[in-house]
């Protein structure tokens, strides 16, 4: 009997930590194989410049990377103000009534969403309701109703790390709530907004299914247009690679599996990027607190 | 305006305070406290605003399919032909989404089989096995993972996961189908489980572990019997949460589902019937995206579909809830 539970207890560890080490292997194995599936294209200039090349060679992902990062940057413009001032309120005002639960709860349904959801509603809302078309600023609002409790989060967490004699000192000294948020908290708390900000825009490169549905509505970023207008219609770099199942049917972009491994890879440097941006500036910027 | 009279010379907000606080300004700055309070109410409430939104909009624009060949038809039938017969938009039209939903089952639980496993385990290497390791390597990978588009592990599916399925799947099929979509899942809900796992293992009190250890029992007796079963509560969240993300998963599974509106042939093919193209909700309704506004009836129905994944996605909301009482701030 004793024996027995111990060769299930090796046994047992055993099998775990081979999981363990099919989680990691997996992981190591999907980022060295996307790179050198996209290598080729990833070290072709015209890659970052070209548009996609329908019947011809050479395509290029030149207007989505642009429109990536146009929908990027004006959705976190719209997000950061909101969850700064919601996360503002959760930490430093709310109470504990029925209210403050209402809202909590609906920050926390909406962190829940599926991204198709939020796609279909953006489409009837900022679509349909306001009679235009799919464009990057609906994209963007797409984008702010799913980065909003990430958003919240970040800046409650942030604030709520600061100790409490911060808060105790400025009160004491006669400062308001508002001014102590203002003139205290917040740039005391900026290292970790800071980093939750970056690692929420990382976020916005993955995202695909709610920018389909409002932003581009199937079409392709075709021609080079690196117009500022947010109601334009296009495609981002996720959206255009779920699109490759259709690209590669024949007739449509040549180079389809070449070019999608380029796209692939491209995304996935660039979350690596953000991500590490985000933990390096976070230590740094501990480290000056701490130091200064 | 009485307060510029007031306050002969006021202070703009973000210079320093005044050195002698005088009764007048601090009026001022009591104002300005009061409105912000209901600008932050505000701004939390969005997020209200936006969950009351999204009810109201997909009831209302699945309110004609749920009308007209009514919910009888929508969650009984299989027969899904919300384009019209015949390849037209005209034609009778039929909206039995049953097979959609069978087909998320089906998908979801395959990826729940999966990534149980390897959550727990690689929670348990966090927590008990091997620490210092779990913080150096294994708590990165899973951060990692995290950060993967989601849509980079449907084309990794495509690419890499269909030419090996293909191999031993009935001939003329590509090998997409319930396997490769529950897999890919599979790999995309571990973090989100292995995370609060991991949560749930370190809120176990210590003297537990300790008293198992010290009445004889072997690390995995104190595992799968003491500790597991004391972080249940967490633990089961986070499945919950996990399923509720492979349930609402669409693009990832819409590249290796096939998108076909056929219960797999499980009489005839038994297993392998997995291999077979079918479809789920999500898939169904990201098919409709080029008909958007040329199909009302199609999107319609589509809409339907949206409206049962978002009921799903409530009922798992109420699940973590309703197993987590008392700690807040479990979700995420």
């Amino acid at each position: 009997m004793n024996a027995r539970a111990r060769i299930t207890d090796r046994v047992a560890i055993l099998i775990i930590r081979g999981f363990g080490l099919i989680l990691v292997a997996l992981l190591a194995w999907i980022i060295v194989f996307l790179l050198i599936n996209g290598w080729q294209e990833l070290h072709r200039a015209g890659f970052y410049t070209a548009a996609p090349n329908i019947g011809g060679p050479g395509s290029g992902v030149g207007p989505q990377l642009f429109n990536t990062f146009y929908v990027l940057v004006l959705s976190m413009v719209l997000t950061v103000p909101v969850a700064l001032l919601a996360g503002i309120y959760f930490a430093e005002y709310a109470g504990t009534g029925a209210l403050t639960n209402v809202v909590r709860r609906a920050t926390e349904t909406l962190a829940t969403l599926p991204s198709i959801i939020v796609g279909l509603f953006g489409f009837a809302l900022f679509v349909e309701a306001t009679h235009s078309h799919p464009s990057r600023l609906a994209a963007s609002l797409a984008l702010l109703v799913i980065n909003l409790p990430y958003g919240i989060r970040v800046t409650e967490d942030s604030l709520r790390a600061l100790p409490n004699n911060l808060r105790e000192g400025s009160l004491a000294l006669g400062a308001t709530r508002w001014q102590t948020v203002t003139r205290v908290l917040l740039p005391a708390a900026l290292p970790g907004l800071i980093t939750g900000v970056i690692l929420i825009a990382g976020r916005c490169f993955g995202e695909a299914a709610a920018i389909l549905f409002t932003g581009s509505a199937g079409a392709i970023t075709a021609t080079g247009n690196y117009s500022l207008s947010p109601f334009l219609q296009g495609d981002t770099l996720a959206v255009d690679l779920y699109q490759f199942r259709t690209q590669a049917e024949p007739g449509t972009v040549t180079d389809a599996r070449q070019y999608a491994d380029g796209v692939a890879a491209l995304l996935i440097l660039l979350v690596l990027a953000f991500n590490l941006s985000a933990r390096l500036i976070g230590r740094v910027a501990v480290r000056r607190l701490q130091g200064g | 305006m009485s307060q510029d009279v007031l306050a002969p010379r006021p202070q703009p907000l973000g210079s320093a305070p005044p050195r002698t606080p005088t009764r007048r300004i601090s009026l001022r700055a009591a104002r300005i406290d009061a409105v912000m309070r209901w600008v932050l109410l505000a701004a939390a409430a969005v997020s209200i605003l936006v969950i009351v939104l999204v009810v109201a909009f997909l009831a209302g624009k699945a309110a004609p399919v749920l009308r007209t060949p009514g919910l009888r038809q929508f969650l009984g039938s299989t027969t899904w032909q919300p384009d019209g017969t015949g390849g037209g938009f005209g034609g009778a039209s039929f909206f039995g989404a049953l097979m959609p939903m069978f087909g998320s089952f089906m998908v979801v639980a395959l990826a729940l089989v999966i990534a149980i496993p390897l959550a727990l385990s690689a929670a348990m290497i966090l927590e008990e096995l091997n620490p210092m390791v779990g913080s150096r390597v294994l708590r990165p990978a899973v951060e990692l993972f995290v950060g993967i588009p989601s849509v980079v592990y449907g084309y990794l599916g495509f690419i890499a996961l269909l030419p090996i399925l293909e191999r031993v799947a009935p001939p003329g099929k590509q090998g997409s189908g319930v396997l490769a979509a529950g897999v890919v899942l599979s790999i995309m809900i571990v973090p989100t489980i292995t995370t609060l796992s991991a949560d749930g293992l370190r809120s176990v009190p210590r003297a537990l572990k300790e008293a198992s250890l010290a009445l004889g029992a072997t690390r995995w007796q104190t595992m799968w019997r003491v500790q597991l079963p004391a972080a249940r509560a967490i633990i089961i969240s986070g499945v919950v949460l996990g399923l509720a993300r492979a349930m609402g998963e669409a693009l990832a599974v819409a590249l290796v589902i096939g998108d076909v509106n056929s219960l797999p042939p499980f009489k005839e093919y038994g297993l392998k019937a997995l291999l077979f193209p079918t479809t789920t909700m999500t898939v169904t309704i990201t098919d409709g995206v080029n008909q958007l506004a040329i199909n009302p009836d199609g999107t319609a129905a589509r809409y339907g579909l949206a409206l049962v994944l978002l009921l799903i996605t409530f009922a798992c909301i109420a699940i973590v809830r309703f197993v987590n009482r008392g700690s807040a701030r479990s979700l995420q």
